[in-house]
């Protein structure tokens, strides 16, 4: 009775593996063997035990011993980082070179990995979901590996899993540093900064070559340019691969060109639609430098709400998808003309009630003034007819004592008349024609005429 | 760097047509009216093509929604 102090290889033909198997044998997928576990009794395997031969080993022995050696040594899938090399994927296999780099940039350690079928397929879109892209050359990954020693293709790694949030780190590190330096440099205030158009006439459209995704953004903006409110210049570029950013690159200088001759308010960069994973080729230095460099603001709007890429942290606004774009566009244009149209109506509207109040207020003053005049002129009237009362008995008055007055002249007149006054003894002495009241008004004519009631007789005077 | 002038000149007059509005009802005399009248309707005259222009796509997207 020998038991197995440890695992012992088998050389099992394909029709004997039941047979094994009901012993207890278990099957090593990497070697691609069956094996007698530690612990069995070794006598029920002893048929199939792999003798040491005599003379010099195969080079299958070699290797099968190797893998014994290798699979015990580390007997589980072990995590280890790396970073891709090359990656093949055919079909629902993928092909990697994983190199670890030293701290000069040369190659430190290089290993062939691979995954098949439906692990593959299922590590893949883990990684693509988790990291928001998928794998590609020059990404550092960390990878669950078991060793694979096959006789026909040598050492190589068995790929168990790969940890999406280890690269996701890498993918956004890589991302922070080139958003410090756009930061550093001004290029994500630089499109800012410049003037932000008010309204729009003419707008450069940089957008994918297919246009199937912008369907919405073409309706909404169309309008506008068959109205013959807007134009739109459209420029094509990649979005997507190896020449995404040499293209956009391209489409915002020939833009700046036409700008030059032909002034835009706008530039807006547009994808429609698309693998939120290709939004990592927007992710480049170059297109943040054209971006702020553009003579006019850039809109992006690149159908991804979520994530902002390089383009969207360079551009002076950021929509988020194609349709905002158009909607802002043609919202903004719309909205201009109908407040000025509204404006002018109030212009209309005001001062008609201005001068509407003016008039009346020009009324109500004259109506005042009307009044006014009349009420005066009652006053006067009425004071002139006072005035006239108090002056009609004021004459009566004078009347009455003039009349008065004349009436007692009149007596004293009648009293003192001469030819009444010579009737009582009186007479009247002339000298020539002048009267001689007295002896001292005698002019010394020596003649002098005296007049009586009933006649005239002259008398001479002397000394 | 050149600068769109056609749009500039519609962005002045709308803004021109804003101000007018605003000194006319603000306005308390009326001796002064017809000077803010005046910038409103030259104002106006700039951008009454675009406005007629805005208010036919209007109809025109409003009608093919009734259609």
């Amino acid at each position: 009775m020998a038991i197995a102090t440890e695992d012992t290889y088998l050389e099992v033909p394909f029709a004997e593996k039941d047979k094994v198997k009901r012993l207890k044998a278990r099957w090593d997928s990497t070697m691609t063997k069956w094996y007698a576990p530690k612990g069995v009794e070794l006598d029920d395997f002893k048929e199939w035990i792999i003798e040491a031969t005599e003379g010099p080993a195969t080079l299958s022995t070699v290797i099968a011993q190797m893998s014994i050696a290798i699979s015990r040594a580390m007997p589980a899938p072990q995590w280890c980082s790396a970073e891709i090399a090359e990656i093949n994927i055919s079909g629902a296999n993928g092909y990697f070179s994983l190199v670890e780099m030293d701290g000069q940039g040369s190659v430190a350690a290089k290993v062939r990995a691979s995954a098949f079928g439906a692990k593959f397929t299922a590590i893949r879109q883990k990684f693509i979901e988790g990291v928001g892209t998928d794998l590609a050359v020059g990404m550092k990954v960390l990878v669950l590996v078991k060793p694979n020693v096959t006789a026909k293709y040598g050492m190589s790694l068995m790929i168990e899993g790969i940890d999406p949030n280890y690269t996701l780190g890498g993918v956004a590190a890589q991302l922070k540093a080139l958003l410090d330096r756009i930061s550093h440099e001004g290029l994500h205030q630089a499109n800012k900064s410049k003037h932000s158009p008010h309204d729009f006439t003419h707008v450069a459209i940089i957008a994918p070559n297919e246009a199937a995704g912008l369907g919405d953004f073409w309706r909404d903006v169309s309008p506008l340019q068959d109205a013959g409110l807007c134009r739109f210049s459209k420029f094509s570029a990649q979005f997507q691969g190896e020449r995404a950013g040499a293209e956009i690159c391209l489409a915002i200088e020939k833009a700046t060109q036409l700008h030059n001759a032909d002034p835009l308010d706008a530039i807006v960069i547009i994808r429609g639609g698309g693998a939120a994973t290709d939004l990592a080729w927007l992710n480049q230095y170059d297109i943040a430098k054209a971006v702020a460099n553009a003579p006019v603001q850039v809109f992006s709007g690149i159908g991804h709400e979520r994530d902002d890429t390089v383009l969207d942290v360079a551009a002076g606004k950021r929509f988020g998808t194609p349709s905002k774009v158009s909607a802002y566009i043609t919202s903004t244009v719309i909205s201009n003309a109908v407040k000025a149209w509204d404006d002018f109506s109030n212009i209309n509207r005001s001062a008609n009630n201005l001068i509407k109040s003016a008039m009346d207020a020009a009324n109500n003053k004259r109506q005042n003034l009307l009044s006014a005049a009349e009420n005066k002129t009652h006053q006067v009237i009425a004071e002139l007819n006072g005035l006239k009362s108090l002056l009609a008995f004021r004459a009566d008055k004078a009347c009455s004592a003039a009349q008065t007055e004349l009436r007692v002249n009149l007596t004293t007149l009648m009293t003192i008349d001469p030819s009444k006054m010579l009737g009582r003894g009186y007479a009247i002495v002339r000298e020539g024609s002048q009267h001689a009241p007295t002896k001292a008004s005698l002019a010394g004519s020596g003649v002098i005429e005296i007049e009586f009631e009933d006649g005239k007789m002259e008398a001479r005077y002397g000394e | 760097m050149a600068s769109n002038t056609v749009t500039a000149t519609y962005v002045s007059a709308y803004s021109d047509l804003t101000k007018a509005v605003e000194s006319v009802n603000n306005c308390k005399d009326i001796d002064e009216v017809a000077n803010f009248v005046k910038s409103g309707v030259e104002a106006y005259q700039v951008c009454k093509e675009r406005i007629n222009k805005v208010q036919e796509m209007i109809a025109g997207i409003q009608g093919e929604h009734k259609d």
